[in-house]
């Protein structure tokens, strides 16, 4: 696309004056309601062969009226898409990136480059075709996020230069800043040797691109496989498994009635469509893995990866709230982990942290983080405190008790009502009455116990450690310095056992901002608190 | 040391309550009146034993909150403890803090009270029932002291660059 990027020096950018997305970015918009139409002409099939009909003989016009509208709609639709890409730039100058739409609406979205948190490439299957980047902009900002983060689609060499450019200006407004606020009492300069030194840290990609052996943490094909068995979640398969198998059923049972046949594709549709989904999630997770590669320069850890849709990330190191290891039910039983941190500035797929460690054993882990993390203190789990028996014991005596309320309820409702109406209680078959709820009991009661055997907490001098899951299992690192608070609760009953449950409160999205802890004595508590306190 | 809330706390946590069962009586008295004819397999009197309940909840609700709340504002930190049946306690350090407001609604100001939100980047914490008098003290503490370590936290970065500065000079 010609004219997309205006550049004062392309050698050396200092401005960048106005600039459009690619134009295969409106294909990338508008696919969906593409899709969407071509089905409903589809569907529509009488009119659509009338239509072809009056095309092949001539009558164009007559032809396209026929579609009912249905193309000038589509046409309309490209207009909107073309006009909204036409009208959209983006400027990056003076230190702060402007997206500005001059439709219907005007709306102009300034950032300053000192909130941006991220700067992320990714390539899609049709970025790669053609040979496009997504630049994504994540803000630090936690509340303003959904509507400050921004994504801009370039041609790789526009992305890679707007990209150094954007943290180029993201370093010079911090040393200003730095340098406007404290003056060093030593007289120490930071003169353009000193940037250029420092810039030299934005130039990680055009590294990449240059050595092989870029990153030091690389995967091999066996590796990468492994991590995509233990990482595969048993409850989703199983799930994706049996809707498999109830379609297969529902196809045959709908053969041979051939009036149902349109009266089940309904429900025959959904249930394809919920199998699909589940099974393309697993095997999405599996190709984000491939070619998982990371290293460590200066003050980030780089992370790269994918098959189909290419990821690159930089995690901050100084913005990392906690590090997690997360095992699922085959991990555990292979005992493998992955690596993630919790930071703010991911994306969609991250808000439960970036993934910096494919699944390793702990041995893999401890010599990979020492890579990535060297100032992280593995945590040893010989030093992870369980929940006293009594938190056990009463969590099981409350599951019983509730079930009784609600299984007496229920059937008192079910006899009542029969009485009521029938004149007679109704005969319940006895092992319904005590089978069913007996063995809802028991998976809670094994849940429980699963959970039990999993969660606990460690106290080390630099990181509060948390530990929970029931079939799969996490181990939450928190630095004391990157909790912002903590809230304790007690009920009624822990009150008279000594027990206390905790959230500890940490700047991260909302799905992890919150980390919840399990019952330990009030004791235990306070040497958390005390902890805590020494970091303030 | 905590702090206990003033009684006028008391009167406006009974207030609440009076109108939020009011609400919830008229509500389900609407319900039964709908309901008392159809043949149903429990009588819709029964709405009335709940309400009985709501009422006796939300007469005793009020004062054993009020004897369970302390609140504490050290030089370090914010700590307060409130609920009727569950207890939760919020311990915020004021150096985590970025924002401080005080917010009072209708009720608050008939009873000359109001609440003092604070905010970390980790969410926000509430402290209620606090004399108008003494919440504008609080805040006005509060923001003196998040200016402090605002500028304090900027000087010991701004150190810590210059002390890395130094170091890779000297190896160089």
């Amino acid at each position: 696309m010609q004219n997309n990027v205006n550049l004062k020096d392309s050698q050396s950018p200092t401005e960048i004056v106005r600039m459009r997305n690619h134009f295969t970015y409106i294909f990338e918009q508008m696919w969906g309601i593409i899709a969407v139409i071509l089905a409903m002409l589809l569907g529509n099939a009488e009119s659509f062969e009338l239509a072809a009909k009056l095309i092949s003989q001539g009558n164009i016009l007559e032809g396209l009226l026929a579609l009912g509208g249905t193309f000038l709609v589509l046409l309309l639709i490209c207009l909107w898409f073309v006009n909204r890409w036409y009208k959209t730039s983006i400027t990056v100058k003076d230190g702060t990136v402007t997206i500005e739409r001059r439709t219907l609406n005007h709306y102009v979205n300034a950032i300053a480059v000192q909130n941006i948190s991220n700067i992320n490439l990714e390539q899609n299957l049709f970025e790669i075709l053609m040979g496009t980047y997504k630049l994504k902009l994540d803000t630090n900002s936690l509340s303003t996020a959904s509507t400050t983060d921004v994504k801009i689609v370039l041609k790789k060499k526009d992305a890679y230069m707007v990209k150094n450019l954007i943290m180029k200006m993201m370093k010079e407004a911090e040393q200003e800043g730095e340098q406007e606020d404290y003056r060093e009492p030593d007289g120490v300069s930071r003169d353009d040797s000193l940037l250029a030194e420092n810039t030299k840290a934005f130039d990680v990609d055009m590294m990449e691109e240059q050595e092989e052996d870029f990153y030091d943490v690389t995967y091999s094909i066996k590796e990468i496989l492994i991590n995509c068995l233990v990482d595969t979640s048993i409850t989703l398969v199983l799930f994706a498994l049996a809707f498999f198998v109830s379609t297969i059923i529902t196809a045959v049972a709908t053969i041979g009635t051939a009036g149902s046949i349109l009266a089940s594709l309904g429900g025959f549709l959904i249930q394809v469509v919920v199998a699909g989904s589940m099974i393309a999630a697993i095997i999405k997770q599996w190709l984000n893995d491939f070619r998982f590669r990371a290293k460590r320069y200066k003050d980030k850890i780089y992370v790269s990866c994918g098959l189909i849709k290419r990821r690159k990330y930089a995690v901050p190191v100084d913005k990392i709230n906690a590090v997690c290891f997360q095992a699922t039910f085959l991990g555990r039983l292979s005992k493998r982990a992955y690596v993630k941190v919790i930071n703010v500035g991911g994306e969609d797929e991250d808000v439960d942290g970036m993934k910096i460690l494919l699944a390793g054993t702990q041995e893999e882990l401890k010599q990979r983080l020492a890579i990535l993390l060297p100032e992280f203190t593995f945590p040893e789990k010989a030093n992870i405190q369980k929940q006293p028996k009594r938190a056990l014991v009463r969590q099981i005596v409350l599951s019983a008790i509730y079930q009784m309320i609600f299984w007496g309820a229920l059937f008192a409702g079910f006899a009542l009502a029969a009485y009521k109406f029938d004149g007679g209680l109704p005969s319940i078959p006895v092992p319904l009455i005590v089978g069913v709820p007996l063995a809802l009991f028991v998976l809670q009661l094994v849940g429980k116990l699963l959970a039990y055997k999993v969660t606990g907490f460690a106290v080390s001098e630099e990181y509060l450690v948390i530990s929970r899951g029931m079939f799969a299992a996490s181990t939450t690192a928190i630095p004391y310095k990157k909790i912002q608070y903590l809230q304790y609760m007690q009920g009624p009953i822990e009150r008279r056992l000594g027990l206390q449950r905790a959230n500890v409160f940490i700047l991260a999205s909302a799905f992890s901002q919150m980390q919840a802890m399990g019952e330990f004595s009030v004791e235990d508590y306070d040497r958390i608190t005390e902890h805590f306190r020494k970091t303030y | 040391m905590y702090e206990k809330l003033n009684s006028k706390a008391r009167g406006l946590m009974l207030l609440s309550e009076v109108i939020l069962s009011a609400i919830l009586t008229a509500v389900l008295l609407v319900i039964w009146f709908f309901i008392k004819d159809v043949n149903l397999p429990v009588s819709a009197n029964w709405i009335f034993v709940v309400l009985a309940v709501v009422w006796i909840v939300s007469m005793i609700s009020p004062f054993v909150r009020y004897e369970r709340y302390r609140y504490r504002f050290t030089e370090e930190e914010i700590d307060v403890k409130e609920g009727f049946l569950v207890v939760q306690r919020n311990v915020v350090p004021i150096e985590r803090l970025h924002k401080v407001s005080m917010v009072s609604g209708p009720l608050d100001r008939l009873f000359g009270l109001s609440k003092v939100v604070v905010t970390t980047a980790g969410g926000d914490v509430t402290i209620r029932f606090l004399e108008t008098a003494l919440a504008e003290k609080i805040v006005d503490r509060l923001k003196v002291r998040i200016n402090s370590y605002a500028i304090a936290s900027r000087r010991c970065e701004a150190q810590a660059v210059s002390e890395e500065m130094k170091a890779d000079e000297i190896s160089e």
